[in-house]
């Protein structure tokens, strides 16, 4: 079975880089905003620039995707130059990790 | 209201007469919201691993297929008039191509609504309603309206819905459909 966020981590223990794995599914962007607090968190106190290692992370849902935009967001408005690592071998990753780059231009999107 | 949406494309252009090979038929009722979120999930991997019995081919289709139903019907979920109002679904499996199709009752202010967010997601140019959307959703931590945009520029998928007034209780039964058919991915 692979319901819900069974098999999902967030590791936010280095001070510049999330990395997160797994498959999230959670029913709305209010339920991720808690799970992404460590992140933004993260993000907002981090020196220089921070990075979200998406890499692992085989499916987000859409309410995942939108709490995703809003680090993206978040960042834009901290003026945090912001990378996500995602996997090349993943195909949601190149379509919609790269349109992210479109909300922030100090915004770097890197495929493995 | 009585309106179709792109429900013409949701038949397969190439092979209209392909073969079903598997078939799922199912109305869902729950008590309330919490239980009806938790059966979404329940629900859309149950008709996944039906859809799928064999992964070997694609290991990431199983998982793929869960997520496309969960959106689809936490959507009719999310879009039903009262929580212990029922939701259809109904899958089909037929040649490389899987048909996913979940109804519900609308009241009109949500019928309209519904359609209004159908209508962008078929018309617009996608990348472009992709990141405006993002952008309207800054203000609101629990507004999405990325699902049909996800669920066509992630998955490929054609999207119809099918909206009719339900004369027994004055309000619309929306049937939202999608097909995802692995012949016209492109990758």
């Amino acid at each position: 079975m692979f319901h819900n966020d069974q098999g999902f981590s967030i590791d936010t223990s280095a001070p510049s880089i999330a990395r997160l794995s797994g498959v999230l599914r959670l029913s709305s962007p209010a339920d991720y905003e808690e799970r992404f607090e460590p992140i933004r968190q993260a993000l907002v106190v981090a020196e220089g620039e921070y990075t979200i290692d998406l890499s692992q992370v085989r499916f987000l849902n859409s309410s995942g995707i939108t709490s995703l935009s809003r680090i993206v967001l978040l960042a834009r408005t901290q003026d945090k130059p912001l990378n996500i690592v995602g996997s090349e071998g993943i195909a949601w990753h190149s379509k919609t990790l790269n349109l992210l780059k479109k909300l922030y231009s100090k915004l770097d999107v890197r495929l493995l | 209201m009585s309106l179709d949406i792109a429900w013409e494309h949701l038949d397969s252009p190439t092979e209209p007469d392909r073969e079903v090979v598997h078939y799922v038929d199912l109305r869902l009722m729950s008590p309330d919201n919490e239980t009806r979120w938790k059966r979404c999930l329940l629900t859309s991997d149950y008709l996944a691993h039906f859809l799928t019995p064999n992964t070997e081919r694609d290991p990431m289709e199983r998982e793929e297929l869960s997520i496309v139903i969960d959106e689809l019907l936490a959507n009719a979920v999310k879009f039903s008039v009262a929580p212990n109002e029922s939701v259809s679904m109904a899958v089909q499996h037929f040649g490389d191509a899987i048909r996913v199709e979940a109804s519900n009752l609308c009241d009109e202010r949500r019928a309209k609504e519904l359609v209004e967010i159908l209508r962008r997601t078929i018309e617009q140019n996608l990348e472009e309603l992709f990141v405006q959307q993002v952008e309207n959703n800054a203000d609101d931590v629990d507004r999405s309206q990325l699902g049909f945009i996800t669920l066509r520029l992630n998955f490929g998928a054609r999207l119809g819905a099918r909206i009719r007034e339900d004369a027994e209780t004055g309000h619309y039964r929306v049937t939202v459909a999608v097909v995802l058919d692995r012949s016209e991915r492109s990758e």
